[in-house]
Order: C-alpha cells, then sequence, then structure tokens
C-alpha cells in the first residue's frame, strides 16, 4: 500500500536487514466502502459545526473597539440627575408629617367626638340600655349608672354556708 | 505536500461561498493516509473511525487560527498523534493488558513462519511499544515521512526521532526474532 523509497529502505536495512526484508504491508482491513461513506458523514459532520450557536456566536467586526465608548456613554447618560429626584427629601419629610398627624391628633378628635355624642344621650335612656344589655356590661358600669349597689355584691357569711 | 494546495484548501474553507467544497478537498486529501496513522496506532477499526473523525472536527474548529508554519499535513498529523495518545492513555489507565497477551504462542523463531503470523507479530511487537516511539516508527516506516517533518509534528529534535526510530526497529526485530525485547 505504501511505496517504497530507498532511501527509507536502505536506512531500515542498515538497522535491521531481517524487518527490511519484510513485506510492508498493512494486515488490517477497513469495511467495504468505509472511506466514500465517511467523507460524506465528516463532511456533514464540519457543515454542522458550521451552523451551530457557537459558531454563529462569533462577535462583530471591531466589536470591543466600539463597545468601551458604548458603554461610558451610557454610563455618562444614567449619571445625568433628573429634575424630580431633587424634591425626593421634600416629600419624604412632607409624609412623615402627615402620618404623625394622623396618628396623634386623629385619636384624640374620635375620643371627644365619642363624648360629646354620649352626653346628648338621656339618662334614662342609658339606663335603660344598660337594663336592657345587662349580661353585657360589667359590674363596675352598673354600680356607676347605680343600678346595683356595691352593698349587693357583698356575700355574707350565712350564705357561704349554704 | 504542496503549501499552494494548502492555501487553496484554507482560503475555500474560511473565505469561500462554497466551504462545503473546501471541506471535501481536505477529507478527500487526507482522509485515508490520516486513518491508516490512527488506525496503526490504535489497533481498532472502531476507535479509529472515531478520532479520524475527531481529528477533522478539531481542524475545522481551529483552521482560523492555523498561520501556515507548517504544511496542512504536518497540522492533521500533529493532531491525530495527539488524539490517538491521549486516547491509548485514556484506555491504557482504564486496563491492564497482560504482557503477552496475544504472542505466546509456541516460542517460533526462524525466518521460516507464514507471512500472515510474521505481521501479526509485528503489530504485537508495535503495539509494545511506548505511545511516542510508536507514533514514531509508524510515521518512519509506514507513511516513510522525512524526519524534519516527524519532528514538526511531535516536537522533538531530528537527532532525538533518529535515536528513538532506531530503538524502535532493534525492539521489534528482537521481539520477532526471539519472542521477547
Amino acid at each position: 500500500m505504501t511505496n517504497f523509497n530507498d532511501h527509507f529502505q536502505d536506512e531500515l536495512k542498515e538497522i535491521s536487514p531481517y524487518l527490511a526484508s519484510l513485506p510492508k504491508q498493512d494486515p488490517k482491513n477497513v469495511p467495504d466502502g468505509y472511506f466514500e461513506q465517511i467523507e460524506d458523514e465528516i463532511v456533514h459532520q464540519l457543515m454542522l459545526i458550521r451552523h451551530t450557536p457557537e459558531s454563529n456566536r462569533q462577535l462583530p467586526d471591531g466589536y470591543f473597539d466600539q463597545v468601551e465608548n458604548q458603554v461610558i456613554r451610557k454610563i455618562k447618560i444614567s449619571k445625568k440627575p433628573r429634575a424630580w429626584i431633587k424634591f425626593i427629601p421634600y416629600v419624604a419629610a412632607a409624609s412623615i408629617l402627615f402620618i404623625l398627624m394622623i396618628l396623634v391628633v386623629s385619636p384624640a378628635d374620635h375620643a371627644n367626638q365619642e363624648t360629646v355624642q354620649l352626653a346628648q344621650i338621656s339618662e334614662m335612656d342609658q339606663l335603660d340600655y344598660l337594663s336592657k344589655n345587662i349580661d353585657d356590661v360589667s359590674l363596675n358600669t352598673l354600680i356607676d349608672y347605680g343600678l346595683i349597689e356595691e352593698s349587693d355584691l357583698m356575700i355574707t357569711d350565712a350564705e357561704v354556708e349554704n | 505536500m504542496i503549501i499552494a494546495d494548502d492555501r487553496i484548501i484554507i482560503e475555500q474553507i474560511t473565505k469561500g461561498t462554497d466551504p462545503e467544497k473546501g471541506y471535501r478537498m481536505l477529507v478527500s486529501m487526507f482522509k485515508e493516509r490520516l486513518y491508516w496513522h490512527i488506525r496503526r496506532m490504535v489497533g481498532e477499526h472502531e476507535d479509529a473511525d472515531d478520532i479520524l473523525q475527531n481529528t477533522f472536527v478539531k481542524v475545522i474548529k481551529n483552521i482560523n487560527g492555523f498561520k501556515m508554519q507548517s504544511s496542512l499535513q504536518t497540522w492533521l498529523y500533529r493532531i491525530a498523534t495527539n488524539e490517538c495518545i491521549t486516547f491509548l492513555n485514556k484506555k491504557n489507565s482504564r486496563k491492564v493488558t497482560p504482557l503477552n497477551s496475544a504472542y505466546d504462542t509456541n516460542g517460533v523463531s526462524g525466518l521460516y513462519q507464514e507471512a500472515d503470523e510474521i505481521l501479526s507479530k509485528l503489530e504485537q511487537a508495535i503495539n509494545r511499544l511506548p505511545d511516542k516511539q510508536k507514533a514514531v516508527f509508524l510515521m518512519r516506516y509506514y507513511d516513510e515521512l522525512p524526519y524534519s517533518e516527524i519532528a514538526e509534528i511531535t516536537e522533538t529534535s531530528t537527532g532525538a526521532l533518529k535515536a528513538t526510530y532506531h530503538h524502535a526497529v532493534k525492539k521489534i526485530e528482537e521481539f520477532i526474532i526471539d519472542g521477547h525485547d
């Protein structure tokens, strides 16, 4: 399969006359039509490699020369202050004040309002309400409104024994 | 190998409008000699087939970096040889092949053996060489490459290569004639 070249053969003879006397042939076989088939297979494989995303990910010419300027330009644009940003501290302070006003001022007004509303109800009506809803009110409230006496709550020794 | 041919193939692949034509030129030109080099290195057809394909894939993936400082053939042989040595290292690390596994027949000697048997022993003797020495022997004995080209492929000096080849031939001769090296 390989053409003999005198130069190579002479060199081999010098080193090993025995080896130089052996037939120089390859005992191995290949499947029929292997070299025709493998050419198509390899070429197909190489064409696929050419169209894989990896090879498409090649950078455009001069990309790294341009990207530096583009990044710097974007940084400059993003650094330009926007007009409304300078009002943020004032808006924040006003918001805190407003919240405090709601928390501090508003509960007092609410309590006053309840007092005013209760004063407008007559004592008779209040007593009437309490007597009808006696299960829902505490003993102290009943004593305050004179519906019961504190002495009514005292239990005598005789009652304890019974 | 004529450098002008290399240039045509490379330009067809990298700059041509029909890269498939370039691939076909490349594969067609080198497939057989590379296959036989690889096959002699690794033995089995299936392994040689895989390595041959990997070699061409590597060549194409790196062809833009090929500076034409050596011929395409030298470059392809270098890639193929390295692939073979990597494969053999992996294979050797996976299994331990007993010495004389296929050989210990009858302790035959002399020059009267059947041709097939001699060729089989030659193959066994070659396979017993260290991987790099084996590659050098095969490139010189079968492919008849000049030392200067083998030096480029293996990145070794020509003086060292001559000594390597000489030792390889002597070991093979001893193995075939005496049954050991």
